[in-house]
């Protein structure tokens, strides 16, 4: 039990990463207007983030480092400084939301408007931060998370042309009621929340409060293999139902309750409950992943002490910069701003910051003097990682010309 | 005449690099380095630097870090108005991925935020003391 157990950490990050706030919608929106014309994106996402953070996970258990960390020994200060501004920016914006899309969530459940709902949820995520031990609450939410796996039983259910799914994933078009530059636009966003920077911050500083040591390399491919790949399935499932309920009905998404249409309509009541579940926990999740690596990046980058295993007055200014970013993204949701509008534009800028996350952790994964010389990265492991590195630039190049052209996917 | 010493690529090997203190404790970075040119001609590093503002001096930042060097001085200085943004070669037992000093971090500059935000913060907030359980 335990060995299962102890994937939750992959799970964790993977549904923090994969099905948050804006990528619950990112994918229904993407079932609905392109099909599964975009399903061959996610696999993608899945390859490139299973393999760095195999990467930085191997790299943490082997020196007790978390790669953020190393960026600024490595790569230099000044390197370091940008990538801590625009990390910091962009969990500080996703955090919004997801405070938001937790409110949101407990507002499907209760109908009370979800802006009354938002500072219980801030203290929530906080009091989890604060208080409940890491290892607990990798497994709690991981679990929970996975209540959304209903999204899988209800594509299931709708007794879909497997033949047509298939074929729609394996031959990728553009649909007519769209064009190149929204069907681009939104493969990048949906690769971008695939390899969502703060899912590797998370994981591996997770993996060093996990205390991961050279003996857990097979816990950390365990987690990777397992985790990040479940992910990539709860996509695939939410933008395959969405595909089947939504589209011949000509609904867009817009907001968090039309993406559990599909699972309603397939599975009624029991399936409304355990969707709306599983959204509480990956909102929540990612809520927990994007405050607490708030406090990594910026802890790590000036070398303070960080990590929530030990008492917080142990850690203080670490624990200090949560706080206060949980306080601020809920004064920020609780002026009705569109959680939705604000992931959207996280994704896309955590998009354009691909690089410099990744370029670092492939660095540091072949140097010997963090991994030793056993552990350096083999060679069809770089080749691949080089590539999605290109393939990384490239989509950190294009989204923000995207983004102007399609007016954010309109 | 000095003797001759480790030979490193100090941008590489030491500069930015975590502090860790006698107990583990992460006390900040290798923000600068002060370094000596003996009458042979090597150049050997005197010192490591920490604290606020050095690295802001150290990025060009002059005035922000100057400022910010004069003011935490102002508030804390160490025993006998020494500097302690500085820490002696001598101190630094082990460089390796992290660079282990034989100081306590309370002892640094670099620390004072830390123990004001513990102090003014953190301990008034329940349940500060404890680690999760």
């Amino acid at each position: 039990m335990k060995k299962v157990l102890g994937v939750a950490l992959g799970v964790l990050s993977a549904i923090g990463g994969f099905v948050d706030m804006g990528d619950l919608v990112a994918n229904a929106e993407s079932g609905a207007r392109f099909d599964m014309n975009l399903a061959w994106v996610v696999v993608v996402g899945v390859v490139g983030i299973v393999i760095y953070a195999e990467m930085s996970g191997r790299v943490a258990a082997l020196c007790q480092r978390p790669t953020f960390d190393l960026v600024r020994e490595r790569l230099g200060a000044r390197f370091g400084a940008a990538n801590l501004i625009a990390s910091f920016f962009i969990n500080l914006m996703t955090l919004t939301a997801e405070i938001a899309g937790v409110a949101l969530a407990i507002s499907l459940a209760t109908s009370v408007n979800y802006l009354f709902l938002i500072p219980i949820a801030a203290v929530l995520v906080w009091w989890v931060c604060w208080r409940m031990p890491f290892g607990m609450m990798e497994k709690i939410f991981g679990l929970l998370g996975l209540f959304l796996l209903v999204f899988a039983i209800a594509v299931w259910k709708l007794g879909p042309d497997w033949n047509e799914l298939l074929s729609g994933s394996t031959h990728p078009s553009v649909p007519e009621s769209e064009n190149v530059f929204t069907y681009a636009y939104f493969g990048i966003a949906l690769f971008g929340a695939a390899m969502t920077p703060y899912e590797v911050f998370f994981f591996s500083s997770g993996a060093v409060e996990d205390k991961w040591t050279s003996h857990d390399l097979g816990e950390n491919m365990a987690n990777v293999l397992i985790g990040f790949p479940l992910g990539g399935l709860l996509s695939l499932a939410i933008m395959a139902s969405s595909h089947l309920v939504l589209a011949p009905r000509d609904i867009s998404v817009d907001q968090l309750s039309q993406v559990t249409l599909p699972v309603i309509s397939a599975t009624g009541r029991l399936g409304l409950a355990a969707v709306l579940i599983g959204i509480f926990a990956a909102t929540f999740g990612a809520a927990l992943e994007t405050a607490l690596s708030a406090g990594y990046v910026m802890a790590q980058y000036f070398g303070w002490p960080w990590g929530k295993y030990q008492a917080p007055r142990d850690a203080a200014r670490f624990h200090l910069v949560i706080l206060v970013s949980i306080v601020v993204c809920t004064v920020v949701g609780l002026t009705a701003i569109d959680p939705i509008k604000v992931t959207e534009f996280s994704i896309v800028l955590s998009a354009a910051a691909l690089p410099l996350t990744y370029f670092p952790i492939l660095l540091i994964a072949n140097d010997e003097r963090y991994v030793g010389p056993d552990h350096v990265n083999g060679k069809l492991t770089n080749a691949i990682a080089t590539v999605y590195l290109v393939l990384l630039v490239i989509v950190s190049l294009s989204v923000i010309p995207l983004m102007i052209i399609t007016k954010a996917g309109a | 005449m000095m003797p001759r010493g480790r030979v490193l690529y100090a941008c590489l090997d030491l500069l930015d690099r975590q502090l860790l203190d006698r107990n583990g404790t992460p006390c900040g970075n290798v923000d600068d380095l002060e370094l000596d040119i003996a009458d042979d001609g090597n150049v050997y590093v005197a010192a490591l630097l920490t604290g606020p503002g050095m690295l802001a001096y150290r990025l060009k930042r002059r005035r922000l870090g100057g400022w910010l060097q004069r003011t935490s001085h102002a508030l804390h200085p160490g025993p006998n108005g020494s500097d302690r943004t500085r820490v002696a070669i001598g101190f630094a037992y082990e460089i390796g991925p992290a660079v282990r000093i034989a100081v306590d971090a309370e002892e640094l500059a670099s620390h004072d935020l830390e123990g004001w935000t513990r102090e003014h913060v953190i301990d008034n907030i329940p349940g500060a003391r404890s680690a999760p359980e």
